[in-house]
């Protein structure tokens, strides 16, 4: 059989292996008893039946392992790598951060439905969720924050032992906004909520920990989007030394963020299986999933933009607020990149953005696909519209004329981005880039109806920060028979890395394909690694993977033109074999290449070590992607339901790995906006429980739902890396819900209907259409 | 009757899997998904939801797509039961997964199963399926990577562009 | 998400089924297909003590079609009712309010019996049974009972069905059979569960129109349009704004996370006036 993809073939087959194919003789399974309740202090946990049933081999609360499994904290899951720059650069009075530490299994109090308290292990799944309805556990209520602005009220409950229920405020800005709003012809303010969704991922989290038949080390396989960062928070909880730990992230259903922090259950399950001396596996269900893994979005902006005479974007002006549950595993992450976005495409002079996050009794909140963006395009992008209509000009018009071109680039946008550096723009056109797509969606501003329903187009426009750091890993092993072994530190969950980082290392390496085997995720393999998220492990463990092939050519060549006695310029190397240039008579396999490496036959000190390179990218800040969505759509009036009838993508992320896989991040990523735009709403009551925690009632668009997109590339180099390439994870999902809701403004202007939160579900249009005005 | 009518909270179970007959005693309770998972080591069918609406733990059941987490094995005494691990046993079977690699229908593969299963059981009609049934079908499968366009043209592709 | 431990008696015949009732002191179940009931089980939604599996009860499996009756055994499959050439041709509505149902992994388990005697308000059979007058031929210990479909549903998933009775038939008349039929349902996406939905039918003048609406109500409500005198009106405003009255007056639609009861009521209008077009242009 013959497959695109080298992952293709074990996953087409039934032999792709993730966690929860992998068995292991005696392994026992864990469940949790978690709360039912928002908030609320536990009076009494009896696990004695629990204890009692046959097959359990043990049972665990929160105040029994508090000693023995540290907890996560203080919350900050990518070791301040990015928080401490950035508040230095924005100085003491920009505001504040605050961690809340994280337990493993609740200690007194419980935060939020789906919180773990009592860990069960028993023989099987079937008869841990027996002893799981067991376990008595009684809790006194405590009054539950379901909504952050009632948790921002003076009188409100306090989460923590805080003056207050927020955990981040902060300030950024450029300009002089106040001046400016003052005397602006033309301001437009609003409240505009990007809902809470959950990632979703096909396959939940799931934990297996192996301890190693000798040595008292341990081998964890987890459906994680960072194994070296779990490797390093389970050696801290537990307290085990790095090396006698390994994690493997083997096949990975999907990530989306959702499995891009350490989790209590995962520090949580290696220490089971050190304690019992057995292998223990968890797999997370889907109701857990819901309630327990990371929600995303939830922000609220309170944004106003200025306009001058002609529509020229004077100012913005916005303070959002977020609603990030429990606890926020990345602090500052989803709320700055949300800041550092918001101007986005366009020339905005004046700039000031407060973000405050606050604490409720809902799941913890952490980045998804998009992080923040889809947030600050949403704001940006959906108030751009209503200031138009307002006021009188063309969206379309308006955009391009705002619209940064490339003889402004590179362009300084004014604040600094999120790893402290200044955000400069260094590539692309964003103008032109939306001129393309507007040419290719052949918008008009008075479309016709679709079957008696009113249509519309809507527009919206992204940069996207990507390839961040602060560094990716390759690297590279050649073997004697002439094959390399490429490790790094970038995992996949889908993204095609086994057959695109294998491509980067063969053409390098003049080698054929087959002949480079990937090693990702998995820190045996590579010391150091940071993991696969925010759009950055094409660009950071791509070039990390580009410069150690290098350095392996470089060796290679080294020796060879010292004994063939030519120039390393005429060197070639391809088809698994390196010669001189028009001298057939000198080449060598890659084989006998290697050869010369080995300690067996080395022949000096510098080439009996084998043959081997390893690098570390190590980006100086991040490279902006930018695209253009221009999405159509008919709105049926009577029952409020949504089609998308067109929907055109021009994205910018440089010259194409491989565009069949840049197509599939793209149109993946709509397909999640779309999700987000008309579906998803991860919503919960005023006793925060949740309402939704289901594939019944949270709605996954399936194929009837979404279209195929029609994406078109417009290239431009990114000057930051070698490859001159820019990320593309996120970027389809980034401006979705901005497009799609403008798209139903448009076609709905004759109704007085301005949707001013996602998702725009027929429940919600049909109620603005009966109001017949702004909600 | 049943074979253990004394006990019947264990059960012998018999059918055919992939071609091999398979026989077990079992607990009543345990799902389909689970016999072939953890009883037969057949994990390439796969859960993601547990209640029968991701799609992603189809298999044939008598030859036509069910979904086996929300399916007794006991239920199944006697019955042929198809999973992916048997799909490239046949050279049609073989050309669906080329089809589905080739048009980039997958990208993480843990929906991949259960989609192609689906897929067989269409190709395999003897009346062609029409398009409404094309996209009910596909429509019975979440995919949170490929946003179905990879999947789609795998699936014309298969069944030619019937109703396009 | 894993079924708590459960006694499964596989009956061969109706007596098996009677006895394993009987044995069961009162906690028992039937099981048809299972497409809810396992995930139910799953979910641990439900744990009964013992489930007794239908599924090799052939008599339960027959399905006969004549211009004058139609018999659907409570086991057979909603796929089978779906493309059953004879029941395609001779009643097609049923086939088309099962297509409804889930996707077709779903129907290739699921039963017609199984999702009638679920009785859950937003589905399609029950209303097409309420509409259609169907009987509904219930055996059990103490012998076979026949029961019109109004009188079967009692209100969401709640029949009269006793404790140890099942449903074995699904018999549908001359009079239903001979009827031109409509269908229009409201859901989020294709499969999902309806918000509201619509079934109609006529002989041969609009007077004899009438509908049955699921989604709306904690069981089906039937509604004589013509008889009514409502469709004398229809083609202008009045009949919107009559049927929108008698709506508000009979149907009783919940508010919850998919739909308001208003947004309920406006929809069954909406699906009411897609159906009569359907039924008399
Ligand atoms: S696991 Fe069976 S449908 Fe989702
Ligand atoms: S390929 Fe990942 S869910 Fe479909």
């Amino acid at each position: 059989m013959k497959f695109t993809r080298r992952e293709d073939e074990r996953l087409l087959t039934g032999r792709g292996r993730y966690v929860d194919d992998i068995d292991v003789p005696g392994q026992v399974h864990i469940r949790f008893v978690r709360s039912q309740v928002a908030h609320g202090r536990i009076r009494k946990i009896d696990v004695s039946d629990a204890r009692a049933l046959p097959g359990v081999y043990g049972v665990w609360t929160g105040p029994e392992i508090i000693d023995h499994v540290q907890p996560l904290g203080p919350s900050k899951a990518d070791g301040g790598v990015f928080e401490d720059p950035l508040f230095a650069v924005l100085g003491p009075d920009a505001g504040f951060i605050r961690h809340a530490q994280r337990p493993i299994l609740a200690v007194d109090i419980v935060r939020y439905v789906g919180e773990p308290i009592v860990a069960i292990a028993a023989s099987d799944p079937y008869v841990a969720e027996d002893a799981v309805s067991l376990v008595d556990v009684s809790i006194d209520d405590l009054p539950p924050l379901s909504d952050p602005f009632a948790a921002l009220a003076d009188d409100a409950v306090r989460l923590y032992d805080w003056p207050d229920n927020v955990c981040l405020d902060l300030e950024v800005s450029t300009g002089d906004v106040d001046a400016v709003f003052s005397r602006a012809p033309h301001v437009t303010r609003r409240q505009l909520h990007s809902a809470r969704v959950s990632c979703s991922p096909l396959e939940g989290r799931g934990v297996l920990a192996v301890p190693d038949v000798v040595g008292g080390g341990i081998t964890v396989y987890s459906s994680t989007q960072i194994p070296h960062m779990v490797r390093d928070a389970i050696a801290e909880a537990i307290e085990l030394p790095q090396r006698r730990l390994r994690v493997v992230a083997p096949d990975v259903g999907g990530g989306f963020g959702a499995k891009a922090i350490p989790y209590p259950e995962e520090l949580f399950v290696p220490w089971v299986a050190l304690t019992l001396g057995r292998p223990v596996k968890w797999i997370e269900d889907r109701y857990e999933h819901f309630v327990s893994a990371i929600g995303s979005r939830d922000q609220i902006h309170d944004i106003e933009i200025a306009l001058d005479h002609d529509g020229t974007i004077l100012g913005v002006r916005d303070h959002f607020v977020s609603d990030v549950g429990a606890f926020s595993p990345l602090g500052v992450v989803q709320p700055y990149n949300t800041a550092a976005h918001l101007a986005g495409c366009y020339r905005v002079p004046n700039l000031k953005i407060r973000m405050t996050s606050v604490v409720t009794n809902k799941p913890p909140l952490s980045p998804y696909r998009g992080a923040g963006r889809p947030e600050a395009v949403f704001a940006m992008e959906r108030i751009i519209d209503i200031a138009c209509r307002e006021h009188g000009f063309e969206p379309a018009e308006m955009r391009c004329r705002n619209a940064i071109t490339a003889d402004e680039i590179p362009y300084s946008v004014g604040i600094p981005y999120r790893d402290g550096r200044p955000i400069v723009y260094d590539s692309g056109d964003f103008a032109a880039c939306l001129e393309q797509a507007l040419e290719i969606a052949e918008i008009v501003s008075d479309p016709v109806p679709d079957r008696g329903r009113p249509v519309g187009f809507g527009i919206a426009c992204y940069v996207e920060g990507t390839g961040i750091g602060p560094f990716e890993s390759a690297e590279i092993e050649m073997l004697e028979d002439g094959t390399a072994v490429v490790a790094t530190g970038a995992c996949s969950q889908g993204q095609s890395h086994e057959t695109v980082f294998a491509r980067i290392a063969a053409d390098t390496l003049g080698l054929s394909e087959d002949r480079v085997m990937l090693a990702g995720g998995d820190t045996g393999a590579s010391s150091f690694g940071w993991g696969t998220l925010a759009s950055r492990s094409a660009v950071v463990a791509g070039s990390a993977i580009r410069q150690a092939s290098e350095n392996i050519v470089q060796q290679v060549a080294e020796e060879l033109s010292r004994l063939w006695e030519v120039s390393p310029d005429d060197l070639v190397f391809a088809d698994n074999e390196v010669a001189v240039i028009g001298t057939p008579a000198m080449s060598m396999s890659w084989s006998e290449v290697i050869g010369l490496f080995s300690p067996k036959r080395g022949r000096s000190d510098a080439t009996r070590n084998g043959l081997s390179a390893s690098a570390h990218f190590v980006p100086e800040t991040v490279t902006f992607a930018n695209g253009a969505h221009v999405v159509k759509v008919a709105v049926d009036t009577d029952t409020g339901q949504v089609e998308i009838l067109d929907y055109v993508v021009v994205h910018d992320c440089g010259p194409l790995l491989d565009e069949e896989v840049v197509d599939g991040q793209i149109q993946g990523g709509v397909a999640q906006g779309i999700g987000a735009a008309l579906f998803e709403d991860l919503a919960f009551d005023v006793d925060a429980q949740p309402l939704n925690p289901n594939f019944i009632d949270y709605i996954i668009p399936s194929g009837s739902e979404v279209p195929d997109v029609r994406i078109e590339h417009f290239e431009t180099r990114s000057p930051r890396n070698p490859l001159g390439i820019k990320g593309v994870g996120e970027a389809g999902t980034i401006p979705v819900p901005a497009a799609v809701l403008n798209a139903i403004d448009h076609a709905l202007r004759d109704r007085g209907v301005e949707v001013v939160r996602t998702p725009a579900t027929p429940k919600m249009i049909t109620t603005l259409l009966a109001k017949g005005r702004p909600s | 009757m049943n074979s253990s009518a004394d006990s019947p909270t264990r059960l012998d179970v018999e059918m055919v899997v992939n071609g091999e007959p398979v026989r077990r005693a079992i607990e009543a309770r345990t799902l389909l998904i689970d016999f072939l998972r953890t009883e037969l080591g057949l994990t390439g069918t796969h859960n993601g939801c547990s209640y029968g609406v991701c799609g992603a733990c189809t298999v044939l059941v008598n030859g036509v797509a069910a979904r086996s987490c929300i399916a007794l094995a006991a239920q199944l005494d006697g019955a042929t039961i198809e999973t992916i691990e048997s799909v490239s046993h046949t050279e049609r079977g073989q050309e669906i997964l080329e089809t589905f690699s080739r048009c980039r229908g997958l990208q993480c593969g843990f929906c991949t199963p259960g989609v192609v299963m689906t897929l067989v059981e269409l190709d395999r009609r003897i009346e062609t399926p029409n398009r409404d049934e094309i996209e009910d079908s596909i429509d019975g499968h979440l995919c949170r990577c490929t946003g179905y366009a990879g999947i789609k043209e795998a699936v014309d592709q298969t069944l030619g562009r019937v109703g396009r | 998400m894993k079924p708590a431990p459960l006694r499964l008696v596989r009956a061969r015949t109706l007596d098996d089924v009677w006895r394993a009732f009987a044995e069961s002191s009162g906690d028992a179940k039937a099981i048809a297909g299972g497409q809810s009931l396992v995930a139910m089980l799953n979910l641990r939604l439900a744990t009964p003590h013992t489930l007794i599996d239908l599924s090799g009860v052939d008599d339960l499996r027959r399905l006969s079609v004549s211009p004058t009756e139609i018999r659907v055994g409570a086991m057979v499959a909603q796929r089978t009712a779906e493309h059953d050439p004879d029941l395609r041709q001779v009643f097609p509505v049923m086939s088309r309010a099962v297509s409804h149902i889930g996707h077709p992994q779903i129907r290739s388990r699921g039963t017609v019996g199984g999702n009638v005697a679920h009785a859950d308000p937003s589905s399609e059979l029950p209303a097409l049974m309420v509409l259609v007058d169907a009987t509904m031929e219930v055996v059990g210990p103490r012998g076979p009972r026949r029961i019109p479909a109004v009188d079967f549903f009692q209100g969401p998933y709640t029949t009269a069905l006793g404790d140890d009775e099942i449903l074995a038939n699904i018999v549908i008349g001359r009079e239903a059979i001979d009827r031109h039929y409509g269908f229009h349902e409201i859901a989020r996406c294709r499969g999902a569960f309806a918000m509201t939905g619509v079934i109609g039918s006529i002989d041969s003048s609009p007077s004899s129109v009438r509908v049955a609406l699921f989604g709306v109500a904690p069981t089906p409500v039937r509604v004589e349009l013509g008889a009514l005198g409502l469709m004398e009106s229809w083609g202008s405003a009045d009949f919107d704004r009559a049927l929108l009255e008698h709506y508000t007056e009979v149907l009783s639609p919940n508010d919850d996370f998919q739909a308001t009861a208003n947004q309920r009521l406006s929809y069954a209008g909406v699906c009411t006036k897609k159906v009569v077009h359907e039924l008399v242009g």
